[in-house]
């Protein structure tokens, strides 16, 4: 999680509301990049190219933030590239209506990921406060 | 004391084909059951069996949409006079 993304949530520069909430991104990319929880923004260095992908990749559908117990969270609806041919090593979720785009999370797929002619698609964890994509607890 | 965590995506590929309608099932039903790893024993089971029902049933009217769009297409085709093309899609 970006520590700049902390600091944002407490000068409410994000809202994750499925209804009149910003619009956040999924880009994907290359092993060459190397983010970390220092990264503060949407950048296209290293971002993956190929058929089918479009720089700062694809919007993603907000679900309504929740709670657990004491933990909080938000979800995404999964998300897809179809016919794609394009390889990627890893994410980032970034906040396109925000000025400067600031990035929320890095997301790393362990391992370089390759769709040919196909489909690539990026399934988000069970929403709940176990495993939900974004917490704070 | 408040912390922030990730939770862990999966990624699924394919090359020079798609992703089934099961695999869309077993996501759809997914995203819609989620079965506690502390849940007692009964009522796990019991959310499991429910889980392969809802599984079945949206795996069920994935397939139907799958067959209706392809009639709308082959429609849309012959109205086109695009026959012979509307035969191959049929024909998927």
């Amino acid at each position: 999680m970006c520590t700049s993304f902390k600091k944002e949530l407490m000068e409410a520069k994000h809202n994750f509301l499925n209804s009149g909430g910003n619009t956040f991104q999924i880009a994907l990319y290359t092993d060459s990049a190397s983010f970390t929880a220092a990264t503060t923004a949407y950048t296209t260095s290293n971002e993956i190219s190929g058929t089918n992908y479009s720089a700062k990749g694809n919007t993603l559908t907000r679900v309504d933030p929740t709670t657990s117990s004491t933990t909080a969270y938000t979800d995404f609806a999964d998300t897809s590239w179809s016919t794609a041919t394009f390889s990627a090593m890893g994410a980032m979720i970034f906040n396109d209506t925000a000025s400067g785009d600031p990035s929320v999370v890095i997301l790393d797929f362990g391992a370089l990921k390759t769709a040919t002619a196909g489909t690539f698609t990026i399934a988000f964890p069970a929403a709940d406060s176990s495993n939900a994509i974004i917490r704070i607890a | 004391m408040i912390s922030g965590e990730i939770g862990n995506v999966t990624v699924t590929t394919t090359n020079n084909c798609h992703l089934p309608p099961e695999h869309w099932a077993q996501r759809a039903t997914d995203r819609i059951i989620s079965v506690g790893e502390d849940a007692l024993p009964a009522i796990a089971e019991q959310a499991r069996v429910f889980k392969d029902q809802v599984y079945n049933t949206v795996n069920f009217y994935i397939r139907e949409a799958i067959k209706e769009d392809r009639s709308r297409v082959v429609t849309l085709l012959r109205l086109a006079d695009q026959h012979d093309l509307a035969n191959s899609v049929e024909k998927l």
